[in-house]
């Protein structure tokens, strides 16, 4: 396990607004408020290391990037802009190829050189570059103003068929599945009575081949084996505090951000089945919590664990985190310590008939297919 | 002043005031704005509302959590509505596109006191509080 890796932007004025896996260093990178995405090229030494920019001039706060194989994908809530980021063609690395003015929550890779972003209302972009950087979009949805696509997460790609989970907000846990170029994606809409659903990430435990997690903005956790063909269930569990933002997967392990703490939910991959059987014991849950939060996380490399806070990026493995936590020493996350909330540890069974926000939120699943809207080339 | 069209039940293609937010909270939300000056440059004001829990609430049908109120000419009523966090999708706007809430108004909610830093980098990026 690695020691915790800090990086400052030198700019005072600039911090760091999302990271994420950098596969040009097979480190991270990180993009940043003032529209620049930029990679570490060197380790730190004596908590000196070098920068690179790969792009700037993006105009808005970079909150999402997304890499294919010679192309990459960046959103801000203005716009998304298509970038080169080939190692085999280092001169031309960060020329923005086109800029389309809609705005958006994420981006996620979805293929190739394909990339799906998240427009809320306003539905899906779905845009796929060729060889040139010619950039061909189109928006995927109901229609305007009717399903609100906030956080996108790519599930599998398997043969002509990619699966992907969307946090819906009130309308509820989306399951996209995109298929060649041209035809109808397919979308089923897994409602539930009260919960806004405000993140998503896939999970992989045996015998699961589309395991999905899904986080309500009141800590409830939505849990499916298979998001395919699988029956979501949601429940909350009350030691996850404070009003929820994000979910990562780091390693075996469940990250969640609220307002209050970083919970992380250790070994959920073993969990995580029972969970979504209705038998989860007393035993099977133990979630350690950091008070003292970022205002975002990130997990890179599987399960680094990358937070900011006043300027300084801090990279942790999340093993290592928990470890020094159980031993006593003091735990790192982002130099937060250790809550002393008793709710840490060893909780109390969830007895499942007692749950008022159990399974009984579930309301319906929705199979429909996604219109496509007047496709741009830019 | 109060508009209907921004209060209309189950209509979705307007911008739509959450249903738990009250006439007096969203005249009280463009009060705030108005004596802190919460403006863009094109003298629109920008508000939020804080609960007695002291979170920022959801102000619109779409989980919005900033309301916007138009520069109205003088001696013409204003009205507000929530406004959605990113830009709309593939719109005919040219080049570049602009932000749904500058960061220079973001700032100035800081600034005044509305906003925590915290808060205030997760809605500058779209994200929900």
């Amino acid at each position: 396990m690695m020691n915790q890796i800090s990086y400052k932007i030198p700019d005072d004025d600039e911090a760091v607004s999302w990271a994420g896996d950098c596969p040009l260093t097979d480190w991270i990178c990180m993009g940043t408020e003032n529209g620049r995405v930029v990679m570490p090229v060197s380790q730190p030494a004596n908590g000196l290391y070098d920068l690179a920019c790969i792009v700037e001039g993006l105009g808005d706060v970079v909150n999402g990037v997304a890499f294919g194989e010679r192309f990459a994908a960046v959103s801000t809530p203005s716009s998304i802009s298509f970038i080169r980021a080939s190692i085999d063609a280092p001169e031309k690395l960060g020329e923005i190829v086109a800029t389309i003015p809609s705005g958006a929550f994420d981006v996620v890779s979805v293929g190739r050189e394909r990339f799906l972003a998240p427009m809320g209302i306003y539905g899906l972009m779905l845009a796929s570059l060729d060889d040139s950087g010619r950039v061909h979009a189109e928006t995927l949805g109901h229609g305007e103003y009717t399903t609100n696509f906030y956080m996108a997460r790519l599930v599998e790609t398997r043969s002509t068929v990619t699966t992907v989970a969307v946090a819906g907000r009130h309308d509820g846990l989306i399951r996209l599945q995109l298929h060649e170029p041209g035809a109808p994606a397919s979308v089923g809409i897994s409602t539930f009575h009260d919960i806004d659903v405000v993140d998503v990430c896939p999970f992989q435990w045996p015998g699961a081949r589309h395991a999905v997690v899904g986080l309500g903005i009141n800590g409830e956790l939505i849990v499916c084996d298979d998001l395919t063909h699988g029956k979501p269930v949601a429940v909350r569990i009350p030691h996850i505090a404070g009003r929820a933002y994000s979910l990562r997967r780091a390693g075996p392990h469940l990250v969640i951000l609220t307002n209050e703490s970083v919970h992380v939910f250790e070994d959920f991959r073993s969990a995580g089945p029972l969970l979504a059987a209705r038998k989860l014991q007393n035993q099977d849950i133990r979630i350690r919590s950091f008070q003292n939060p970022p205002s975002e996380i990130y997990v890179a490399k599987e399960s680094l664990l990358i937070t900011e806070r006043d300027g300084t990026v801090y990279v942790d493995d999340v093993d290592a985190i928990l470890g020094a936590e159980a031993s006593g020493k003091s735990a790192t996350c982002s130099q937060a310590g250790q809550t002393d909330d008793p709710r840490n540890g060893w909780l109390n069974p969830i007895d499942f008939s007692e749950v008022p926000q159990g399974i009984e939120n579930f309301a319906r699943t929705t199979n429909t297919s996604l219109n496509c809207g007047p496709a741009v080339v830019a | 002043m109060f508009h209907p069209k921004h209060h209309v039940g189950g209509l979705r293609t307007i911008a739509q005031w959450a249903r738990g937010i009250s006439r007096n909270e969203e005249f009280g939300i463009f009060d705030t704005a108005d004596r802190l000056e919460v403006a863009d440059e094109a003298g629109n004001l920008f508000g939020v509302l804080r609960g007695e829990n002291g979170r920022i609430c959801t102000l619109g049908a779409w989980d919005e959590q900033i309301a916007f109120f138009p520069c109205t000419p003088a001696n013409e009523a204003w009205h507000g509505y929530p406004l959605f966090p990113v830009n709309k999708g593939l719109s005919k706007s040219k080049p570049p596109p602009s932000r749904p809430v500058p960061l220079a108004v973001f700032r100035r909610m800081t600034v005044a006191g509305l906003l925590k830093e915290d808060e205030t980098k997760r809605l500058a990026r779209g994200r929900h509080l």
